[in-house]
């Protein structure tokens, strides 16, 4: 009998390397096929140690190699090989001309059909190799026997519709999908004459679909082929199958299985690495009979940065797919995706256009071999539209031209890059946008917008920094590929109203690309995923992330049809993906004599069943309930203290500069809650960066508002309000035509509610307290937005006064807060202890109303008792009198508290420039320190 | 945040405040946070005391970005701590930054006793490219967002050690412990954020609070039934809280100031319970005690290099001129030797391999180039079908080390074996490169045909040039 079964302890190559023939270092008269390809190069090994020489190696096929090459060269059937793309653009044809279309009124685009399309199509490529008719998919609601629920029935009739009608058409085009050509393979094999071959060996099968059973079994007549099994769990009903019935029973080799479990990916990295180091520092060879075996591909850089330091470049072989979403270059092409698809117009988000420019990628483009010029360019563009951040729509010839943007260029580019011009920059700058974002803005079909995608990718490429590391060539190169397959598949001529479905049929498309991390096989230590360990035979094995849901991946169970119909069709379940899985595992540790098993314990993670298997059956031969003695645990220290802040002691020259320095409200309201904030704020000048953020930050609507009502009020400065002056019409007229600078025309989703509540609300203000004001008081409005400067006890001060006006015959100053909380604003006098500093910061919310009392009754030399100050809080969901929050309520609070913030300030200043008094922490850390931008430098 | 949330550690600020400068070099805030922190200033051998930085920052408040400033004042430090990161973040994904961080100031070396806050910054980073985002700037908006789930920041403590386990009510639910304490503290109820309704006319989330539900019978009717579902859901908490324990409970409820939930609920449970007779602890179980084994701590390793990775980055990506030279290839190996029918079997191959490739080259053009090619002096022999000569095209060989050779044609006579090596495109930079791949042809043809002559040529199709090398 032309079949020999190995015990899994035994290494399947060398054995396949011991039956092939050679004459004279010829071996070109065997035929060697594998399910996978990675047994090749061990085969070729093999035979090289062998002749200890060059020699010619076997014809060694992966499977779906013969398949292809039997197809093409031996039944000479050729033709078009679909790639998934193509096959779902033909689905979506047929999708599109059914009248039943599956999902009715979803998926009626292709960007949204694609998903289900993939889906669909898994499922039909599993029928055809399967063997399965269309009828009997037809028929398996009648075989359920209404059993199944309606949906699930009507799934199946669309299922059996697109099965018929796909490979009709796959037939009558002359295309080929892998299912079809293993079909026609399998129905034609007799055909196949291979009898110039001296021997075909066949090894390391396990589980067969219909069309692959149709061909072994043809094969195993066939006098010149010999089959080699991997004794396992499940050979043998396997073997049956085939008709073969194994005899020969093995002892199971027991090799040394240890396992560790980590609370997280890193963990299971660092034991690897620790492994390596104890390998390396015992002198035992770290080489290609070692292998980690990677189930999931998102470990791999952690095990780069963090294991494989350890080794030579050379002295290992990494070989596993590695999904493209997880590169920078899909982070990239988000970005452009958001900047095209968030126009308006032809005006661009300024968010996203900052985002797009300032990604690595783009704001280090070269301009005459430099990186740092576009770096300074785009971050002064960054500055320019941060200052204007209210500003949210920009059409790319206004950011080319835009006089703020220009100026920002001159000051920061080419006043300290000698013969840089001006011109040379807005040509960089207007090239960049043509190769990137003017190149994206339309497009003709698929085939037009993956091309123009493409030239993106080139240009980065040729264009930035972005190819100085590593992996930037092969990410390049397999979007290039992608994107050449979809430029010239068969969704090429599809067309799209809108730009954004271009980019979300490309998502959809490249996340099931992955990067084929294809190494230089047999170099050193072997880095696979489970799939690629097939038919291979390791010492060590280093096995990552052993946990339920990867290992076995029970998340990838995705088909239309559920698992009864499966059942019914003959197709294979979950059960049998389990059971090949656990398969390939046991053969893999039961040729080894080191297994080392690393898995994620958390809660929510749990070990692989596989594990849990394995340690069963230890603790069953050990006679021992407890598991743990079996399991390294892999843990981190933790550390969870905190170091007190640290006072800081003022140098002479800090005291000179404070001496001198305009104080304002704010920063003495900073100085107050928090001296050492107020150090690194106002001392070393240090200030959060501000940044055009996609929300609208308080600031923004803040100063916006501001500016209305300083606009409205302009026009009545020095004369006696009226009930008619107070036209809600004109406030609208003002408030529309900031808005509209501001952020366009036609605003729509957030802006648009912002507009329509900011309005409304202002005009609130107007009606509901302007107008009510007026009536109750003769009010002038003395000044708008003022600014002032004053020196009172050597201490310079400084302020900006909203508003100033009279009622009758009071001064008021007015400073208005778009927020509704008074709680932050107001003093408890009570509370305020002169002797008793602590209660200065605990009582007073804000000293800004004090403040300019003080500032403005020194500048005008009125009494303070005739000036009222009051915050008008403008956030509240009601506007009336109520919005007034008066520093004093009364003259009486006037008199006995006015003296006592003007100590409060005047000490706090004394306080700010004594040599003796360091800048101490806040006293309430509980209220200030939580969002404090100096938190993890004031502990330094 | 929790404690257990690294974005609370001083230690993540200080890499946060790094990579935004690195993203941001214009962010002075980031700058000096990073190089007045605890990470820049152990790297430090002394050459520059943390007053001096001060004093530093002080006198360069003026100036803008402060980097340059630091630059010209630090030149060696600049050099040493910041150069090479600066470059390399225009093109280093950002985990592969953070990881160049680490090694540059040696952190785990450093800061031992915050293992767990560094590994779980890569952790994040790692799950964060996951999702497709990868570039700093996404990274810091993800950092920096309160919203963002406080459990993708919290270090995984591991489970199943012999250790006090802390954990909310939530968490313990399905659990169970020989010893619980239970910490309660009096709940303040902050309404709801909407109330579902459904109706004849569809579903409508309600607003209503004790204010709002005032105002009609059917809201407070909404108001009510949703307050009483909410009370169920926390007694059915409590429960949970009260039956984790398998030998011993102990509540602690912490008095607010309103004696509400669930505080109020303990008051009449203690008073039900009679006298308070303190806690009566459980004795040990000997058999647990004695079962209980070691646990196997496995000591990890921080090698102190960064990565080289086993990659060379490419020129450039051509992938035009890289296809062109594929199809030149597959059109060759599919000619066996020239004869009258050269011109016509060129059209048919061309037609065929544009076919199997989806590709447009033009039949009569290609057909021209590469007849040309064929019937030039040097490259004729080769493809003259003489009796006794065996053409071999694509043929695999491998050498002593089990590596695959694939060679374009290899022709065999009698006391000869000669090998062509095609070359397309019009760049001879790699020359040096194609002789030495070609002598190892020339080495491995030796090793196998060791009596007869071996010779090569590297045929370069579009120069129109051929050399031979013996």
């Amino acid at each position: 009998m032309n079949v020999l079964l190995i015990s899994s302890s035994e290494n399947l190559v060398e054995k396949a390397a011991e039956q092939v023939v050679g004459i004279e270092k010829d071996y070109s008269r065997n035929l060697v096929i594998f399910p996978g390809k990675r047994p090749s190069h061990f085969l070729r090994k093999a035979l090289a140690d062998k002749e200890k020489s060059s020699f010619i190696p076997p014809l060694i096929f992966s499977m779906d190699e013969f398949i292809e090459h039997v197809h093409d060269e031996s039944l000479g059937l050729g033709g078009r090989k679909l790639e998934a793309i193509d096959a779902v653009s033909i689905l979506y044809a047929i999708h599109a001309a059914s009248p039943e279309n599956l999902g009715r009124k979803s998926f009626l685009t292709p960007d949204t059909f694609f998903p289900v399309g993939m889906k669909l199509y898994d499922d039909l490529e599993e029928l055809h190799i399967e063997g399965v008719p269309p009828e009997k998919v037809k028929a398996i609601e009648n075989m359920a026997g209404g059993d199944l629920p309606e949906p699930t029935a009507k799934r199946l009739q669309s299922l059996s519709h697109f099965y018929e009608a796909f490979y009709k058409r796959v037939e009558e085009a002359h295309f080929s999908t892998r299912s079809s050509r293993y079909r026609v393979v399998s129905e034609n094999i007799d055909r196949l004459n291979l009898d110039r071959f001296e021997k075909v060996i066949l090894a390391g099968f396990f589980a067969l679909t219909e069309s692959e059973k149709k061909i072994f079994r043809s094969l195993l007549e066939k006098r010149n082929t010999l089959f080699i099994f991997h004794d396992g769990e499940g050979m043998r009903k396997k073997l049956s199958d085939l008709g073969i019935t194994a005899v020969r029973k093995w002892n199971a080799n027991e090799p040394e299985i240890r396992c560790y479990k980590s609370p997280d990916s890193h963990g299971q990295v660092l034991g690897v690495s620790a492994l390596l180091k104890t390998k390396r520092d015992r002198k035992e060879r770290i080489d290609d009979h070692t292998v980690i075996v990677l189930p999931s591909s998102e470990i791999l850089l952690p095990l780069f940065h963090r294991a494989l330091n350890l080794l030579d470049p050379d002295n290992y072989n990494v070989s596993l797919g590695y999904p493209l979403q997880r590169t920078p270059l899909f982070g990239f092409f988000n970005h452009l995706m958001e900047v095209v698809t968030t126009m308006n117009g032809d005006r661009l988000y300024v968010p996203y256009y900052l985002q797009f420019v300032l990604h690595p990628y783009t704001k280090n483009i070269y301009f005459q071999g430099r990186a740092d010029v576009t770096r300074i360019l785009f971050h002064a563009i960054e500055k320019t539209l941060t200052e204007k951040r209210t500003k949210k729509f920009l059409s790319l010839s206004e950011l080319e031209n835009d006089e703020a943007i220009i100026h920002s260029i001159k000051e920061k580019v080419i006043k300290v890059e000698p013969g840089i011009t001006l011109e040379m920059m807005r040509e960089h700058l207007e090239s960049i946008h043509t190769h990137t974002i003017r190149k994206m803005l339309s497009f003709k079909d698929v085939g037009e917008f993956a091309k123009r995608l493409k030239e993106v990718v080139e240009y980065i490429y040729q264009n930035s920094t972005a190819r100085l590391h590593p992996f930037f060539s092969p990410y390049a190169e397999s979007f290039v590929n992608q994107l050449d397959i979809l430029s010239k598949s068969l969704m090429k001529e599809i067309q799209f109203q809108e730009a954004g479905s271009y980019f979300t049929l490309f998502k959809k498309y490249i996340v099931n690309a992955y990067i084929p991390f294809a190494g230089t096989p047999l170099r050193g230590l072997q880095v696979l995923g489970f799939l690629e360990t097939r038919n291979l035979k390791f010492e060590n094995v280093l096995f990552l992330d052993a946990n339920e849901g990867i290992f076995p991946d029970t998340a990838r169970e995705d088909s239309f049809l559920p698992v009864k119909a499966r059942q019914m069709l003959g197709l294979p379940t979950y059960l049998d993906r389990e059971e090949i899985m656990s398969y390939t595992f046991h053969t893999l540790i039961g040729g080894a004599k080191e297994v080392h098993l690393f898995y994620v314990e958390s809660d929510e993670k749990e070990k692989s069943r596989f594990v849990e298997k394995l340690l069963w059956q230890r603790q069953k031969k050990d006679g021992k309930r407890d598991d743990s003695r079996y399991i390294h645990t892999i843990q981190y220290a933790v550390s969870l203290k905190d170091k007190a802040p640290r006072p800081i002691k003022k140098s002479l020259e800090m005291i000179k500069f404070l001496r001198e320095y305009p104080f304002s409200a704010t920063s003495l309201n900073t100085y107050l809650s928090c001296p050492l904030q107020f150090y690194f704020e106002y001392v070393l000048g240090l200030r959060e960066r501000e940044v055009v953020s996609e929300e609208f930050e308080k600031e923004e609507i803040g100063s916006f508002v501001h500016l209305v009502l300083s606009e409205y009020f302009r026009g009545r400065v020095g004369s006696m309000l009226t009930e008619k002056q107070m036209s809600l019409r004109e406030f609208g007229k003002i408030f529309h035509k900031h808005f509209e600078e501001q952020y366009g025309k036609d605003p729509a989703g957030e802006i648009y509610l912002l507009r329509n509540q900011v309005g409304r609300h202002l005009e609130d203000f107007i009606r509901n307290y302007q107008l009510v004001k007026i009536k109750e008081f003769r009010t002038k409005i003395l000044d708008l937005e003022r600014e002032i400067h004053v020196e009172k006890e050597s201490f310079k001060l400084r302020a900006r006064l909203d508003r100033v006006e009279k009622r009758d015959d009071r001064t008021v100053i007015i400073d208005y807060k778009t927020s509704a909380n008074r709680n932050t604003l107001t003093i408890n006098y009570n509370r305020v202890d002169l002797e008793n500093r602590d209660s200065w910061c605990k009582a007073i919310g804000s000293l800004q109303l004090p403040f300019y009392l003080l500032a403005y009754s020194t500048l005008t030399g009125e009494k303070p008792e005739m000036i009222d100050c009051m915050f008008l809080l403008l956030g509240r969901s009601r506007i009336d009198s109520d919005i007034e929050v008066p520093l004093f309520k009364n003259e009486s609070e006037f008199k006995e508290n006015f003296g006592k913030l003007t100590e409060v300030i005047f000490n706090l200043l004394r306080e700010i420039v004594s040599p003796d008094q360091a800048f101490m922490p806040t006293i309430d850390p509980k209220n200030h320190c939580g969002r404090c931008a100096y938190g993890y430098l004031c502990t330094n | 945040y929790s404690s257990l949330d690294i974005r609370t550690r001083k230690l993540t600020a200080e890499i946060v405040a790094l990579i935004t400068f690195l993203d941001s070099p214009p962010d002075d805030l980031s700058f000096a946070g990073f190089v007045l922190g605890d990470i820049f200033r152990k790297a430090l051998r002394g050459e520059a005391e943390l007053e001096e930085l001060h004093q530093f920052f002080f006198r360069s408040r003026k100036k803008t970005p402060l980097y340059k400033a630091f630059q010209e004042e630090f030149p060696e430090l600049w050099e040493t701590y910041f150069e090479d990161l600066f470059k390399s973040a225009g093109y280093l994904p950002l985990y592969d930054l953070v990881n160049k961080i680490y090694s540059l100031y040696s952190v785990f070396d450093r800061f031992k006793e915050e293992e767990a806050t560094l590994i779980k910054i890569l952790e994040v980073i790692k799950n964060f490219e996951g999702e497709g985002r990868n570039n700093p700037s996404d990274f810091l908006k993800c950092a920096t967002d309160e919203e963002a789930g406080e459990s993708d920041w919290t270090i995984d403590v591991p489970v199943g050690i012999s250790a006090v386990k802390v954990m909310t009510i939530h968490k313990a639910k399905g659990l169970g412990f020989p010893v619980v304490v239970l910490l309660l503290y009096e709940e303040t109820t902050r309404g709801f954020k909407y109330i579902f309704s459904e109706q004849a006319d569809g579903v409508h989330l309600l607003k209503i609070n004790r204010q709002i539900m005032k105002a009609s019978h059917f809201l407070e009717e909404k108001y009510e039934r949703e307050r009483l579902k909410d009370l169920v859901n926390k007694l059915n908490t409590l429960y949970v809280g009260f039956t984790r324990a398998e030998d011993e409970l102990y509540i602690l409820g912490v008095l607010g100031k309103r004696n509400q939930f669930p505080i109020d609920l303990l008051q009449i449970v203690d008073s039900r319970m009679g006298s308070w007779s303190g806690p009566r602890p459980c004795s040990p179980d000997p058999k647990r005690v004695e079962e209980a084994s070691p646990q196997k701590e496995w000591k990890l390793y921080y090698h102190p290099d960064p990565i080289r990775f086993p990659f060379v980055p490419m020129e450039e990506i051509n992938l035009e001129e890289r296809r062109r030279g594929e199809f030149i290839h597959r059109v060759l190996s599919l000619i066996d030797a020239l004869d009258e029918n050269t011109e016509t079997d060129l059209e048919r191959i061309i037609k065929r391999v544009n076919d199997e490739w989806q590709t447009d080259y033009s039949v009569k053009a290609m057909g021209k180039h590469l007849l040309e090619f064929l019937n030039r002096e040097e490259v004729k022999p080769y493809f003259r079908a003489v009796p006794g000569t065996v053409f071999k095209r694509e043929q695999d060989f491998s050498d002593s080390r089990g590596s695959l050779f694939r060679m374009d044609r290899v022709i065999f006579s009698e006391a000869r074996v000669s090998v062509i090596d095609y070359k397309t495109g019009t760049d001879q930079k790699a020359e040096k490169e194609h002789i030495s791949q070609l002598k190892n042809y020339l080495r491995i043809l030796r090793e196998i045909y060791s009596g007869k002559k071996i010779e090569g040529i590297i045929a370069y199709v579009d120069l129109d040039e051929v050399r031979k090398v013996e």
